[in-house]
């Protein structure tokens, strides 16, 4: 159920969903390691963790739905390469957006409660990864 | 659509491997136990057995006052969230998403176990139908024509299949538009089925009144066939749910749809529909009704083989154990929804105060935070997890046991068994394969 309704809500909600909705959460800054917001962080004490390498050419996402094991607090960077801009969608709790841009993106995330966190193409709908957050 | 926790939220991490063996194994251990050294004549009367509740209680429960305070309260809040369903903006924040899929479908659970039947209390068709009848100056229980008992639960088989996949594999359940369809299609049959055959309609069709009074069984409140309330320990209370035809797909539905959620979470799933060109939809409506197929099938088979005496028919059979599945679908389903349930309710409580997302606090809720504590204890979670499908394995294993002894020919009663125990043992083996391999 979870990422039926995660998927989807965006699509129509859009972006005044977003901006409503990500309050506190400053997920549309890419520019800034802080993209991840202040749920993340709230694991000041952030060890930095796997770099998962991304690569976007219109509707073709790589890697899909990669399973890793981070660390509670552990920071996540994701390098986007893409053609085109977007937005990744990261289904922890409170949600996560991050925006990358044409060419190549780096974007830091950070999840601080346990749990297995899907990191979604909001463009393409395709889950890259699914972070096991422990 | 930081709807926290489920609406958008984080899933449970997968139990450990240790777990869901020791769960399985004990499983088998306390199935094979209950075979050998369980009691040889049946204990469960439903029709008989009870302590009748205090005078004052009966006398009140069974008012007319009681009835109609509990039914105006039930559309009190149905109405507050169709007013949100209809005025309410089409985001996330709508409480309504929160309330039918939440609060409704995974709160009847709870709610049925503690009070018994509650929906059938509370059902805004039943209250619809019942105002209408009134002033058309009809009887409400009478329709225009008999319904035949061989309908049984099968229209609300069909209900519960059209609201999981809803829920389930339907790319927009979370926009309001296909939810008031819906909605909308609920009362809608729910009313001309109840002008055509009564109120009977609704014990038939409605699937969250069905569910809720399903599960209701395992609460203490039953009733003896006389009709009188009485208190009784929940696997005697079981032992009343009519064994109905269609009683196997209801519990089909409930339980494979459940199942079927937790795999399509999986990373295999996930990698195999969005390695595949086909539409997600098709592909999960397919796997749905595999998943509902497999346990109606299966079930429908293992309880057939046991035999039967002379005289009974073998295709009742399967409808007169489904009820043993029931404590299964209510240990599956704690398992399944038990942090989103918690977290997403919570959620889904606070944001009913601003039903219009104008940031009006109308119930006082909109200032309370939600509690993750349960999230953030992953280890107590899975032992609450594994120890809520273990329990409702043993409980449906004895439940069957008492109904085997009843009802299998005495040359069969042990070995009729079996393959119905095997099949329990699977069931509840692949729900917790299900949570180690989420």
């Amino acid at each position: 159920m979870r990422t039926t309704i995660a998927r989807h809500s965006a699509t129509a909600a859009g972006l005044l969903a977003t901006a409503v909705l990500v309050s506190g959460c400053g997920g549309a800054d890419n520019a800034s390691p802080t993209a991840q917001g202040s749920a993340a962080g709230a694991g000041s004490s952030a060890t930095s963790g796997p770099t998962i390498s991304v690569t976007i050419a219109g509707d073709k996402v790589t890697p899909q739905g990669r399973r890793l094991k981070v660390k509670v607090g552990q920071t996540v960077s994701l390098e986007v390469t893409s053609d085109r801009a977007g937005e990744l969608h990261v289904h922890s709790t409170p949600e996560q957006h991050l925006d990358y841009t044409q060419g190549t993106t780096k974007l830091m995330v950070s999840i601080d409660k346990p749990g297995i966190v899907d990191i979604e193409d909001h463009v393409a709908d395709v889950v890259i990864a699914q972070l096991e957050v422990s | 659509m930081v709807f926290a926790h489920g609406i958008g939220g984080a899933k449970d991490l997968p139990i450990a491997a240790g777990y869901a063996i020791a769960g399985a194994s004990a499983a088998l251990a306390v199935s094979f136990i209950v075979l050998a050294l369980a009691w040889q004549t049946s204990r469960f009367d439903a029709a008989t057995q009870g302590t009748p509740v205090p005078g004052w209680l009966a006398r009140m429960v069974d008012s007319r006052g009681f009835a109609a305070t509990i039914r105006a309260c039930g559309f009190a809040f149905f109405s507050y969230v169709v007013w949100a369903a209809v005025a309410g903006p089409d985001l996330l924040t709508n409480p309504v998403f929160g309330v039918v899929y939440v609060l409704l479908w995974v709160g009847l659970v709870p709610a049925s176990l503690l009070f018994g039947p509650l929906y059938r209390a509370v059902n805004p068709v039943r209250t619809l139908h019942l105002a209408l009848s009134r002033a058309l100056g009809m009887d409400p229980e009478r329709g225009l024509l008999g319904l035949s008992e061989r309908v049984g639960y099968w229209p609300a088989t069909g209900g519960l299949l059209a609201f999981v996949w809803m829920e389930l594999v339907f790319n927009h359940g979370t926009y309001l538009s296909p939810v008031r369809l819906w909605f909308a299609g609920y009362i809608g049959i729910g009313l001309i089925g109840g002008s055509v055959f009564g109120s009977r309609w609704f014990a038939a069709f409605d699937p969250f009144e069905v569910y809720s009074t399903l599960v209701g069984h395992l609460s203490v409140f039953g009733r003896t066939a006389d009709g009188r309330l009485v208190v009784r320990a929940p696997l005697r209370n079981l032992d009343g749910v009519p064994g109905r035809p269609g009683l196997v797909g209801v519990v089909a539905v409930l339980f494979g749809s459940t199942a079927f959620d937790s795999f399509k979470d999986s990373n295999t799933w996930l990698g195999f529909v969005q390695g595949m060109t086909w539409n997600s939809e098709v592909v999960n409506t397919v796997a749905l009704l595999v998943f509902c197929l497999v346990v109606g099938v299966s079930f429908a088979a293992a309880t057939m083989a046991a035999g039967v005496d002379a005289g009974s028919s073998v295709r009742s059979q399967p409808n007169l154990f489904a009820h043993a599945v029931v404590p299964i679908i209510v240990g599956y389903i704690t398992a399944h929804y038990l942090s989103y349930f918690v977290e997403v309710g919570q959620q889904t409580v606070i944001l009913l105060s601003d039903p219009m997302s104008t940031g009006a606090n109308l119930l006082g809720t909109g200032d309370l935070h939600v509690s993750y504590w349960l999230s953030t204890h992953p280890t107590l979670l899975a032992i609450v997890k594994v120890l809520a499908i273990v329990t409702g394995h043993v409980l449906g294993v004895i439940a069957s046991h008492d109904r085997a002894i009843k009802l299998l020919p005495r040359r069969t009663q042990l070995t009729g068994q079996l393959p119905l125990l095997a099949v329990m043992v699977v069931y509840t083996a692949t729900g917790l394969y299900l949570l180690f391999a989420a």
